[in-house]
């Protein structure tokens, strides 16, 4: 039952690959000619920062007053934000802060995925791995940019983690059964 | 029943902090109300376009109400920086304008401009913002320029206070590096003309731009470097006695488009 969906999956990969791969290269080698916005070079910076504070961080929201001082590069813009959402995490809490979420996130993942992987019902399977694949895209999208930290949508992870974990683990439906 | 009893005081709590960010809520967009109304009330209707009107006796009463619209947006936001921060500018603005009518000969009356209380003024509002936001270098170095003609040495602790918080960004160097000049300080200036030169990446041009750019040598390419900060702090350096071109061309990055800013430059000073 696993094969094909794998093999389904895979093709359809390949298939945005191939059809959406010109705009991917261009915007690559736009990136690469990118003097204005390095993200390398922000992360790089944010770590020095990290540096100083190491274990309780600067304070949640306070990357833009602090990061100026250590900016190295690009010499008339501002970054509010380190383009990278668990380097902000780190400079914002501290390796502290970092851990405790980087553990829940964790934890709610694996919990998630193991049940997920229990159930049988085909509305569950395709609902839970929508949320999975939902959580997990804006998960992946934070390590180049800083979506959680745009209220609208932190919001919209949270519902639909909140969303992914009531149908996955019957939350309803147990209730009522009790 | 029990379990309602003891929620009573859950529920008493969060009405109670819902209120609160309620309450926040509303006077933030108040005095977002008040800030806004100086903005029509300071354009220049003469124009289409979204500016401000020329300081005349005329104009005096709109910006006095326009500061006292501000005051207003203070007092109902009072963690907002941007309040006070225009207070400043306003008022440092009519105090400047005062100050040129009497150079001109034409000195306007104490009863319609008290120049030195909207010095006074500007520097409250100034220290209010920095109380409110240390880490913004904008509000020190307003108030280092605010304190030129008064206070040499608090105007360089604020220079470097701004500097300090944010040290590559290229127009607050060159910002500094002006206020030394004009205040007569050119060990300063050179210093800070220096660090300019050599952080200042503004006019840099892609990898894949930059030899044909170089080649066609078009008068897009000379703009954008004879008009960079690397340009101003060259600028600042000769007018600090730095005129000789080695001694200039110790002060730039050895990058094609810095080497081509000097030669610019030098052209331009008949050294080239």
């Amino acid at each position: 039952m696993a094969a094909p969906f794998a093999v389904l999956g895979l093709l359809l990969v390949l298939m945005i690959i191939i059809a959406g791969w010109d705009q991917i290269a261009e915007r690559f080698e736009q990136l690469a000619e990118d003097r204005s916005l390095r993200r390398a070079d922000v992360w790089m910076d944010s770590l020095r920062m990290l540096r100083d504070f190491p274990f309780l961080g600067t304070g949640l929201g306070t990357f833009g007053s602090i990061y100026s001082r250590y900016q190295t590069h690009s010499s008339t813009s501002l970054f509010d934000h380190a383009h990278n959402d668990y380097v902000e995490l780190m400079t914002d809490t501290g390796l502290i802060g970092f851990l405790a979420a980087a553990a829940l996130a964790v934890v709610f993942l694996v919990m998630i995925i193991r049940q997920w992987r229990t159930r049988h019902r085909t509305y569950v399977k395709a609902l839970g791995a929508g949320g999975i694949a939902s959580c997990a895209s804006l998960l992946f999208h934070g390590m180049t940019d800083f979506n959680f930290h745009i209220p609208a949508n932190a919001m919209l992870w949270t519902m639909i983690a909140g969303t992914t974990y009531a149908v996955v683990f019957n939350v309803g439906r147990s209730r009522e059964a009790g | 029943m029990n379990a309602v009893v003891l929620r009573r005081p859950v529920i008493l709590v969060l009405l109670c902090a819902v209120a609160l960010l309620a309450v926040l809520a509303v006077r933030t967009f108040v005095a977002e109300v008040e800030a806004g109304r100086v903005v029509r009330l300071l354009d220049d209707e003469g124009t289409d376009y979204l500016d401000i009107v020329n300081i005349s006796e005329e104009t005096i009463p709109r910006y006095e109400k326009a500061i006292g619209l501000l005051a207003s947006a203070s007092a109902w936001d009072p963690a907002c920086a941007r309040h006070p921060s225009a207070i400043a500018d306003l008022s440092a603005r009519l105090a400047g304008w005062g100050e040129t009518m009497k150079t001109l000969a034409q000195p306007v009356r104490e009863e319609t401009l008290n120049v030195p209380e909207l010095w006074a003024r500007a520097d409250r509002a100034l220290k209010t913002a920095i109380m409110l936001e240390p880490t913004n270098p904008d509000h020190h170095l307003a108030r280092a320029w605010l304190l030129a003609s008064t206070d040499a040495a608090e105007q360089a602790k604020e220079l470097e206070r701004s500097v300090r918080l944010y040290p590559i960004n290229a127009p607050l160097r060159y910002d500094v590096a002006f206020q030394y000049l004009v205040a007569g300080n050119q060990h300063e200036a050179l210093e800070h003309a220096r660090a300019l030169a050599r952080n200042d990446d503004s006019y840099l041009i892609p990898d894949s731009g930059i030899q044909f750019v170089r080649q066609q040598r078009s008068a897009w390419y000379r703009a954008r470097l004879s008009t960079s900060y690397l340009s101003n702090a060259l600028e600042i350096a000769w007018r600090c006695g730095i005129q000789t071109p080695d001694a200039l061309k110790a002060m730039v990055p050895d990058i094609p488009e810095a080497q081509d800013a000097l030669s610019f430059f030098l052209e331009q000073k008949g050294l080239q």
